[in-house]
């Protein structure tokens, strides 16, 4: 083997266990030498390399089975507080995606609502009576009318003084698919529920967005996330307790 | 303490110790000479030692030479166990040969 070589194979050998290690490096990369420069060569260097990988795996997880042995109430709350991470955050998402869901609501039936009205109409009428809803602080549900061109037609919101616009993407979908669930994002800060729906009228085609504030869900999106922190770090500390005060009791594992 | 039947490295570990104390390396190379297609690198070798070691079934010696290669020999509980497993490998060959099954090869 090259000189490179050699001082790879030595550098490999400080992934064995350090127990393992201090005993035996010494002796294995001697031996390994003694090997290699004996006439009749017994290995070479491809085997001396899978053979170090091989006792490296096997002497890590010899240790740490003998580390399990040793101190099992700390694997075992090691262990579950694993798994309660997996359900803590299982938990979290079906509470988001049920507050997230729930914040389509009104927003469908309006929608469904509007369409409705709009196909029957020949004259838009302005909604915003008295007062525009402004989108950056309201949490009341608006509606937009925009026609086929995406020009906003009819609006009861507007967001810094303009009818904010949504990209054609949304729109092709709502086209495609007759109507389209999303969270739109108009400006940092400001986050809405929205349902885009297509509509051809008498008069009026194109398309209906009704929309809310995601303010009031996000809130409660948040308190579902500490709750499950809190809850998962309680079952942490309480698992950390119980496997220190077990420990003191256990007896000392009897030599085999 | 290990299992029986032992495994191929700790018999061949055991069965070149049988003869007197050998340092890693001899024990490696009789090891291959007693079985070519099975040839053990220094890894398994210290790894098997350490638990033979561990088992009661070999010791090191203390002593090294000028490469500071240490020296191992077999215990009597070694000695006891290469001997059942003999005897163990014994009966197998028995059985084997009132079988008619490799009959050629001879105790």
């Amino acid at each position: 083997m090259s000189p490179m070589l050699w001082q790879l194979y030595d550098r490999a050998l400080f992934l064995l266990p350090p127990a393992f290690r201090h005993q035996y490096s010494q002796q294995i990369a001697q031996t390994a030498r003694d090997a290699a420069a004996d006439h009749h060569s017994l290995v070479d260097s491809f085997s001396l390399f899978s053979d170090l990988a091989l006792t490296t795996f096997r002497e890590n997880a010899r240790m740490f089975s003998e580390q399990i042995s040793r101190r099992p109430f700390f694997y075992q709350a090691l262990c579950l507080s694993a798994v309660a991470f997996v359900l803590a955050l299982g938990g979290y998402a079906v509470m988001q995606q049920t507050i997230r869901r729930a914040a389509n609501q009104p927003q469908q039936q309006m929608a469904d609502d509007t369409v409705r009205k709009y196909m029957t109409y020949d004259r838009m009428e302005s909604s915003c009576s008295p007062s525009c809803t402004d989108l950056s602080t309201s949490l009341q549900p608006f509606t937009i009318a925009y026609d086929e061109n995406l020009k906003a037609i009819n609006s009861d919101a507007v967001l810094s003084d303009a009818v904010p616009t949504l990209p054609a993407g949304v729109f092709g979908n709502a086209r495609r698919f007759g109507s389209n669930t999303l969270t739109w994002q108009p400006r940092p800060g400001v986050r809405l529920a929205i349902v885009v729906r297509h509509f051809t009228g008498a008069h009026y085609s194109g398309f209906v967005l009704v929309g809310r504030s995601l303010a009031t869900a996000e809130q409660g999106e948040s308190i579902a996330r500490w709750s499950a922190l809190l809850g998962w770090l309680s079952i942490v500390v309480l698992l950390t307790l119980s496997a220190t005060v077990f420990s003191r009791f256990q007896r000392p594992q009897q030599p085999a | 303490m290990l299992e029986t039947p032992l495994s191929p490295a700790v018999f061949s570990i055991l069965l070149a110790l049988a003869d007197g104390e050998k340092h890693g390396y001899a024990i490696m190379k009789e090891s291959a000479a007693q079985s070519p297609t099975r040839k053990m690198g220094p890894g398994t070798l210290y790894g098997s030692l350490d638990r033979m070691v561990a088992a009661g079934l070999t010791e090191e010696t203390g002593t090294t030479d000028d490469q500071r290669r240490r020296y191992y020999r077999i215990t009597r509980n070694g000695a006891a166990a290469l001997n059942a497993e003999a005897d163990r490998l014994r009966l197998a060959l028995s059985a084997l040969r009132r079988k008619g099954i490799r009959p050629e090869v001879s105790a």
